[in-house]
């Protein structure tokens, strides 16, 4: 599994390596990446949106303060 | 009787926190209103789901209510329709259940599994009040798993109309998605916009064809997804030749792109792209937050929410569930207590008494004898009764009203204000557009023509005028809902606006459900009244408690000869007077009024009646008199007879006209009646025999006490103790009129400023990128702020 910094390090390198790199400037390199991560947050809200994340916004703020007795329950009998 | 009444003790239900008094229902210390609550702690005592009590005190729903006949959640047919999902052994099934109320609930219902091992696991959604649950239909079928619902005290609702299902399929997902593009491209377009603005030494001139390339490319996406729901629109309106709103902004988007494009691919300017996706991105949102959901609560029921899924019908002596569409004409229908009678039908068996409440608004049960027309909407009260069905549901003359030929070609024609102002916004922005290029052109500067004529569609793109009558309706749609008026769009606000007429129903509307009160006919000298108070504290009965609340203070008096029949009525003497007050046979009278009545006799003298009616709603005298000052035309169509009408003439102003035994096609007929005299109508109504009349005016408003339960169609749902803020309501709705109105004017100023520049060709990106967004926010703020200053004003916040 790659580490987040070497894949940065894998796309730099194709960038650097795809363009010429005497004339490159590193100006290219960072708004490429800039909207490059920009573009992972759009997915991502994309993936959450379609996953119905925001279909209920309350129920979970209820759930989680549930306490876990099923097991408590079980050893006390 | 009378004395020991005083030492009862009251407590409150463990389970649902009602009052309670002198119950036999205690179990472990707990007392329990009723057996459905002491069932319900039991079945969790037995689980070890305590913790249900745990989280909130008293978290239950009273038991007191009938249970219905579940037999045809057994016909296979009936619960494919029902289920979401179902194979050989699992089905998913979501219900709307009105009784979640609390995180107990939520609790409670997410560990069905440990009642019932079949349940493999159930989701709730609070906001929605709806619960998804997945379980084996092997070892457990949907009856089954409704009456255990039923045990704990979830009762699910199931309608023919599935409502909820029904409502689930409006998503905005489209719409958010088209945000989300046109912030991303809007965020992303700004930063590569900026060393423009700032300006670019020669170094940096380098890049500005790969920012100017890099812009397009964030343009694109908005122009072709994100903006396409206005090209669309406004080429619909176009067609119709209409001009909408929609038109001068696709215009103002198409423009602002093609110049854009025109300058970057030309390499002579930077563009506007970062304005065109800031534009795109604000508009949107406004839609957005136009369009407001509520998720419990449903605007489009008809009869079929009313009715229940099947009946039972009896073919050869065998009782069989049947879909209330599947009824044909000649089939015996078995009616038990509590039911709804679905369709016109004689009666064979049994005896009839029947509530048509939902019908006429009349709550007396009414009887019936054999071979009488039962029409349908009736609830059948009293012992179990067989009908021949002699019309199709649809057929029936409650639900003929739904066939009505006004009610199909309904369309509520109203034209908003910023529908009625953006015909001349086009108009004259074209014009000035036209009129600078014409300008410029015979000047001889063809260059400059070109710059000035697009500028100004971009500049005057009504992008603040659009946002300012959303901001401003959804504004005021949540201060209206945080004082329960639920209103179904932000254009009926301004429906309310324009509205100079206000009918109200009687029964159920001006009239609460659950209070009800004294009424008295007759008249008593002060001494009597003492003497019937002194009378009344010595009975415990609940019609002697009324009658000592509707007498109030009174002197006590020392009455001598007191005696009770119970059940009966009471008799006393104090000096010369000898009273008798009870039913008309107690008393000895001929019976004068139906249903519950106290006859009071003086002297071998009757002084008058007391019946039990149910009591206008609270400030009902305030609310018309009110009303009544801000001019409008107060009416009254009720379904119900003409007993209470002198008590109403004195609430309602003499130009009224008070209307009783209206049919309900009487009322959709006197409202088409009253518009087509070019008022403006709302209505206010509660039962499904004001359905028509509710949808037919221009603002139908249903009245309900409890607002999960099932109100016709209409354009509001009003939660019964909001009743005396109507003439607020009223207030307000004009107030955000005039909010709009206001920002309006703003946004026009904007305009001026901005064509002014752009008509000199002297606009720039960085004039346009900032003079956008500073526009949408003062507009934004402006319209909240206004309209809660509004609120304030009016005492809704």
């Amino acid at each position: 599994m790659f580490q987040f910094s070497q894949i940065l390090y894998l796309i730099s390198n194709i960038i650097i390596l795809t363009f010429d790199f005497e004339k490159m400037n590193i100006i290219f390199l960072l708004i490429g990446f800039s909207v490059f991560i920009a573009l992972i947050f759009l997915v991502a809200f994309f993936w959450a949106n379609k996953t119905k994340q925001y279909e209920d916004t309350y129920t979970p703020s209820v759930r989680i303060l549930f306490d876990d007795e099923v097991k408590e329950g079980e050893s006390i009998k | 009787m009378a004395v020991e009444g005083n030492i009862k003790l009251s407590t409150i239900c463990y389970h649902c926190g009602d009052k309670v008094e002198d119950t036999p229902y205690i179990l472990e210390e707990h007392t329990f209103c009723c057996l459905g609550c002491q069932t319900v702690y039991q079945i969790l005592h037995e689980n070890n789901m305590q913790s249900y009590y745990r989280y909130n005190t008293h978290p239950g729903k009273s038991q007191n209510s009938d249970k219905q006949d579940l037999s045809y959640l057994e016909e296979p047919n009936i619960i494919s329709k029902l289920v979401d999902y179902q194979d050989e052994q699992i089905a998913i099934i979501t219900f709307y259940i009105p009784a979640i109320q609390c995180s107990s609930c939520i609790w409670l219902l997410e560990n069905l599994y440990k009642l019932n091992a079949a349940v493999k696991s159930s989701k709730v959604d609070f906001m929605k009040k709806q619960a998804s649950i997945t379980f084996n239909k092997q070892e457990l079928s949907l009856r089954a798993l409704v009456e255990l619902l039923q045990d704990i005290g979830y009762e699910p609702k199931i309608t023919l109309q599935d409502v909820i299902k029904e409502g689930k399929k409006i998503n905005q997902n489209g719409l958010i998605a088209k945000i989300t593009v046109a912030g991303f491209c809007f965020g992303n377009s700004m930063m590569i916009s900026f060393p423009d603005y700032f300006g670019m030494g020669a170094f940096e001139r380098e890049y500005a064809s790969f920012f100017g390339y890099m812009n397009l490319a964030f343009g694109i996406p908005v122009l072709i997804y994100s903006a396409s729901d206005y090209f669309k629109s406004a080429w619909n309106s176009l067609r119709q030749k209409r001009l909408n709103l929609d038109v001068p902004l696709a215009l103002g988007v198409l423009v602002l792109f093609l110049r854009s494009a025109i300058e970057i691919i030309t390499q002579t300017g930077p563009g506007f792209m970062d304005t065109l996706c800031s534009l795109v991105f604000f508009i949107l949102i406004g839609k957005w937050v136009q369009q407001r959901t509520y998720y419990h609560i449903s605007f489009e029921r008809d009869y079929r929410s009313y009715f229940p899924v099947a009946v039972t019908v009896l073919e050869e002596d065998k009782e069989i569930p049947r879909q209330i569409s599947d009824l044909n004409i000649g089939d015996r229908i078995l009616i038990r207590n509590n039911e709804i009678i679905p369709a016109d039908a004689i009666l064979l068996k049994g005896t009839a008494s029947v509530d048509f409440s939902f019908v006429t608004g009349e709550s007396k049960p009414v009887e019936k004898v054999l071979g009488e027309v039962v029409y349908a909407g009736g609830r059948q009260i009293g012992g179990a009764i067989e009908l021949e069905v002699v019309k199709a549901v649809s057929q029936s003359y409650l639900t003929r009203l739904w066939n009505n030929e006004s009610f199909k070609s309904y369309e509520k024609k109203f034209d908003t204000f910023v529908g009625y102002i953006s015909k001349y916004f086009t108009i004259v922005l074209v014009s000035i557009a036209v009129l600078a290029l014409g300008f410029w052109f015979f000047n001889g500067q063809a260059d400059k023509a070109w710059g000035a004529f697009t500028a100004v569609l971009i500049i005057a793109c009504p992008c603040a005028l659009a946002l300012s009558s959303p901001f401003t309706l959804s504004a005021a749609l949540s201060i209206f809902d945080k004082n329960k008026l639920y209103i179904k769009n932000t254009s009926a606000i301004e429906q309310m606006a324009a509205i100079d007429t206000v009918v109200f129903d009687k029964t159920g509307t001006i009239t609460s459900p659950t209070a009800s009160a004294m009424y008295f006919e007759g008249e008593l000298t002060p001494i009597e009244k003492n003497i019937l108070f002194s009378i009344c504290r010595n009975s415990n009965h609940p019609l002697s408690r009324e009658i000592l609340k509707w007498l109030g203070d009174c002197q006590l008096l020392p009455i001598s000869n007191y005696q009770e029949t119970v059940g009966k009525g009471q008799s006393a003497e104090y000096v010369d007077y000898s009273v008798a007050l009870g039913s008309s046979s107690f008393v000895g009278v001929a019976k004068k009024v139906e249903g519950t009545a106290v006859y009071v006799k003086i002297n071998e003298y009757i002084k008058g009646v007391f019946t039990l009616e149910q009591s206008w709603r609270p400030g009902l005298n305030e609310i018309v008199q009110s009303l009544k000052n801000e001019d409008y035309k107060l009416h009254l169509i009720s379904g119900d007879n003409e007993r209470r009408a002198e008590a109403l003439k004195l609430i309602f102003p003499a130009e009224s006209s008070l209307l009783f035994n209206q049919a309900p096609a009487d009322k959709l007929a006197r409202i088409e009646q009253w518009q087509s005299e070019k008022y403006k109508v709302c209505m206010l109504g509660d039962g499904l025999n004001d359905a028509g009349a509710l949808r037919k005016a221009d603002l139908g408003i249903a009245v309900s006490d409890d607002i999960n339960n099932f109100s016709p169609g209409c354009d509001a749902i009003l939660d019964g103790e909001s009743f005396e803020k109507l003439p607020a309501f009223f207030n307000f709705s004009k107030d955000a009129v005039k909010v709009i109105k206001m920002s309006f004017m703003i946004s026009l100023l904007y305009n001026v400023i901005g064509i002014s520049f752009a008509v000199q060709g002297t606009m720039s990106p960085l004039f346009a990128a900032i003079l956008m967004p500073i526009s949408t926010v003062t507009i934004i703020s402006f319209t909240s702020l206004m309209t809660r200053w509004y609120g304030k004003k009016r005492g809704l916040i």
